[in-house]
């Protein structure tokens, strides 16, 4: 009888930036959870002893799980950042998984310079627009503001870390004049959404934790 | 209010990336328009995402595999609704997504296609597949989320019930009989 009231230990395990495991931390700590925040310095030197070779990793009373989406909509749930409805639980999932495949689509090219150019120019007038374009037209449609037309969701963060990620300039050759011209609204929801306190409450707790 | 709205799914003629949508809309007693394109390069760029499946909600396109998965799963009871349950569910219903998108990742000119399957059978295959397997065998009731049948272990089943069919070249049916028979059997 006791065990049921014991909390279960959480570790996350991600590089040291935000990336696909900041809507994990933010979720966690939104729904007051403790938890580890491991930072892998040298992944080369740890991921074949891994479950799945990749990460995000969450790990529940030190067993392993994987895939960003499925972590964060697991602690999503847990902090009232996951949709009830089934439709905006919909366009929650969808616009998530087309923010996947925004950084992956950006990421698929690495290493040679002109390569990496090359392909962000010719995604940037293609392959981004399209999906940009899904995000954008699911945030037009809303009347709240939020992409799923209800509540802030996991949906929202992600897009918004990402969204601020470029406007910060740190992607190569994707300026942030390229969301500010073409998707200006999406700029506009980034700049709200990383400024809530959901999302800032846990940058200013990790800031502290690692001084 | 009483007035159900009308659901199409749109992909390809065959099972692939929307059979477990078809399931489990069907499995929930919701009728749908089950269309098959056939040119998908003429009708692509005027389509919401440029990707299929999609599923029309009352004349309204909703992008994304697991998206309309889960959407169509929850309503048949194929969607777990505990919270671990759920997180496997959607942990091997996005590794089997990770599987194929290795597979058909370099497509084209022959060789280049054998060196690739050859390579990610060795490698990247092992390790997704081995995340499925362990699933299921920490799994005391023979589905993958350790619960009832759910949306992950049908689009799991279809896809390696197509590599057992001997669908993918140079993937052959051992590769899943000698590697991983729990899985083959489950399928």
């Amino acid at each position: 009888l006791i065990s049921c009231f014991i909390m279960p230990s959480y570790k996350v395990t991600y590089f040291n930036v935000p990336g696909r495991a900041e809507p994990i931390r933010i979720a966690l700590h939104a729904a007051g959870i403790e938890f580890e925040d491991e930072r892998v310095a040298n992944w080369k030197d740890v991921k074949e002893q891994t479950f799945s070779q990749a990460m995000p990793l969450l790990y529940i009373d030190g067993k392993p799980y994987s895939q960003s989406s499925a972590l964060a909509r697991f602690a999503g749930k847990k902090a009232g950042l996951y949709p009830t409805d089934e439709v905006q639980a919909l366009v929650c999932d969808e616009v998530f998984e087309t923010v996947q495949d925004i950084a992956n689509t950006i990421f698929k090219v690495s290493g040679d310079p002109e390569a990496v150019k090359a392909h962000r120019t010719e995604i940037s007038n293609g392959k981004l627009k399209v999906l940009f374009g899904v995000v954008n037209t699911r945030l037009s449609e809303s009347s709240s503001g939020y992409i799923t037309g209800g509540d802030v969701s996991i949906a929202d963060i992600f897009l918004a870390g990402q969204v601020g990620a470029m406007l910060a300039g740190w992607l190569d050759h994707i300026p942030p004049s390229y969301l500010t011209e073409n998707f200006p609204a999406l700029a506009e929801h980034a700049s709200k959404v990383n400024a809530l306190e959901v999302v800032t409450k846990w940058q200013e707790f990790h800031k502290a934790k690692s001084a």
